[in-house]
């Protein structure tokens, strides 16, 4: 049986009434809540939810892009928060473009921040502002191309010449 | 006369590489390590060696045939990603299973738990130097996976499980041999435990090493039995109840300060406890139906004898074959645990019948973080015991 405190609907609740400007929408659907917010005031939500007593989100559990190609801004990184004390999670959303050199990096708040926005540099391009060790991660440092977007094509490899570091690209096998 | 010490050379911080290949990296994790003299100065783990895209590929497979990529990351328990995943298509299509199934599952995930844990205990112990070790766990590794077998017809990547069920019925052959099982397993824990648990030589390896506070594990994500031996008692099982963990009387054990000792005790009582969890689940079985085809025609899976002796039967196994099924448009994450710690699965569904993104939150990716952290100013040898006791499988981390 949960108590109210623990329902994440109680932690929206509490983001809405402090944070009303920084929330752009929430979705509600298959019983987890989802905030999508702006880059802008992305630090600021974040920070707020980790120090404020009623919601303690002290963990970032996961941290992944997601690619819409025929949207403006094409990446939607998810953030999920957990907090370990009050036993209930909530997802931020957070859409850019490939390009964008403005996006925050939550390394000063979260050391697991650190390697999963590695890896969402290596799958999606997207590099961000303050992250101090930003290179690839899963895919060797001369991989050409970001392999989660959409428009990255599933049957290819790398080609002879770009094993000889000639002229670099992509064949079809 | 010249001393001792003129003899001694000052050459600064000294860099040297551990691994891909290496046996006590597990796999293929590369270390980057800063030593003076012997103490650790830095650490940085490399990963990728077996990076081999997973996530990309499940969007090119119909939801059942991405349920074998799966147990393919973390193949020490197939068992336990098949739930997960399973699990995550469920919630998005609003499938309920029928009890008998919901029992099977956990009767499996948690035999998974234990052979995956004596993996662990036996290849840390021998990075240690205890060889003994590693035989005892593999003897009984084998009766789980013969277990496995018997019911699911492969031993490491049985993919068993299915949207709404599992995949045949029960037969008493399975029950049997768990039987057999839980009857000799505890004398055998006792066992690895007077190798270990009080032994001089264990004890000066692992108390006191690899130290990381409650606080830091949860900043870098750690979850399982990594973060429960730092103190923190978290464990999805009790606090998020899937797959009907909450019928089962089981307790979470946790350590004290987070050491490697402390990690080795923790995984120890859980075997116990997962010895009992299936106890309780074999001793209650349900009786019933182990697919809810019935309740859910559109997204599940006709049980075998319906499908070769009626014609809707025949029908809805070819539409599920030929076309897969479609889960309605939306986002779903469910979190299970894992013999590694909290895995995760995130969907992304755009209403077709392969999933638009697959998003696996793996425990390993978020512990190798932390090695950095955990093995400064310790010994170079002590990070070969830090290294084994955080349990990780590139493989999952990798993906």
């Amino acid at each position: 049986m949960k108590s109210k405190n623990m329902d994440p609907f109680f932690a929206l609740s509490v983001i809405k009434d402090v944070m009303q400007k920084n929330i752009i929408s929430t979705d509600t659907s298959n019983d987890e809540v989802r905030i999508t917010t702006a880059k802008e005031n992305l630090i600021e939500l974040v920070k707020f939810m980790k120090e404020d007593l009623r919601l303690n989100f002290d963990m970032l559990s996961d941290l992944f892009g997601v690619d819409y190609p025929k949207s403006s801004e094409r990446i939607e990184i998810i953030y999920n928060f957990y907090s370990t004390k009050n036993n209930f999670r909530l997802f931020v959303k957070c859409h850019s473009k490939i390009d964008e050199t403005e996006y925050p990096s939550l390394t000063s708040v979260y050391d697991s921040a650190n390697w999963f926005e590695r890896e969402i540099y290596d799958m999606f391009g997207l590099k961000f502002k303050g992250h101090q060790d930003l290179k690839r991660i899963l895919n060797p440092d001369d991989w050409e191309g970001h392999p989660l977007l959409k428009d990255y094509p599933l049957r290819k490899r790398p080609s002879v010449e770009s094993l000889n570091y000639d002229t670099p690209g992509l064949v079809d096998i | 006369m010249l001393e001792y010490k003129d003899f001694l050379i000052d050459v600064g911080d000294f860099a040297i590489n551990i691994g891909p290949q290496h046996p006590s990296t597990h796999g293929v994790l590369r270390i980057f390590v800063k030593l003076d003299g012997e103490t650790v100065i830095s650490a940085e783990p490399i990963i990728g060696y077996l990076h081999t895209g997973m996530e990309k590929f499940a969007e090119f497979r119909t939801y059942h045939q991405a349920e074998t990529i799966t147990d393919r990351m973390d193949y020490v328990s197939g068992a336990g990603n098949n739930l997960g995943y399973i699990l995550t298509v469920e919630k998005l299509c609003g499938v309920k299973p029928p009890k008998k199934a919901e029992y099977v599952r956990v009767i499996l995930a948690e035999l998974t738990r234990i052979s995956s844990h004596l993996v662990w205990l036996g290849t840390h112990a021998v990075d240690i130097g205890a060889l003994t070790e590693f035989l005892y766990c593999f003897r009984e590794r084998e009766l789980i996976l013969d277990i496995i077998e018997t019911m699911t017809g492969s031993r490491m990547t049985p993919s068993f499980f299915r949207v709404g069920g599992i995949a045949m019925d029960i037969h008493h052959y399975f029950i049997d041999k768990i039987r057999d099982f839980i009857k000799i397993f505890p004398e055998k824990i006792d066992e690895y435990e007077a190798l270990l648990t009080k032994n001089k030589i264990w004890f000066e390896r692992t108390k006191n090493i690899g130290i990381i506070s409650a606080e830091d594990a949860v900043s870098f994500a750690f979850t399982g039995p990594n973060l429960r031996g730092s103190g923190l008692k978290y464990d999805v099982r009790k606090n998020n109840p899937y797959s009907s963990y909450e019928d089962f009387d089981f307790d979470i054990p946790v350590g004290d300060i987070g050491d490697v000792y402390d990690r080795y005790l923790v995984r120890i009582e859980e075997m116990r406890q997962s010895l009992k969890i299936v106890s309780q689940a074999v001793e209650n079985i349900p009786e019933g139906e182990y697919l809810s085809y019935d309740e859910y025609p559109q997204y599940v899976i006709p049980p075998k004898k319906r499908a070769l002796t009626t014609m809707e039967g025949m029908i809805s196994l070819f539409k599920y074959g030929m076309d897969g099924i479609k889960p309605p448009k939306g986002e779903a994450y469910v979190s299970i645990e894992n013999p590694r710690g909290e895995l995760g699965y995130y969907i992304v569904s755009d209403g077709s019948a392969f999933p638009y993104r697959m998003r696996v939150r793996p425990p390993s990716f978020c512990s190798i973080s932390a090695i950095c952290k955990m093995c400064k100013g310790y010994l170079l040898a002590d990070l070969v015991s830090i290294i084994g006791s955080i349990d990780f499988l590139l493989g999952e981390s990798d993906r």
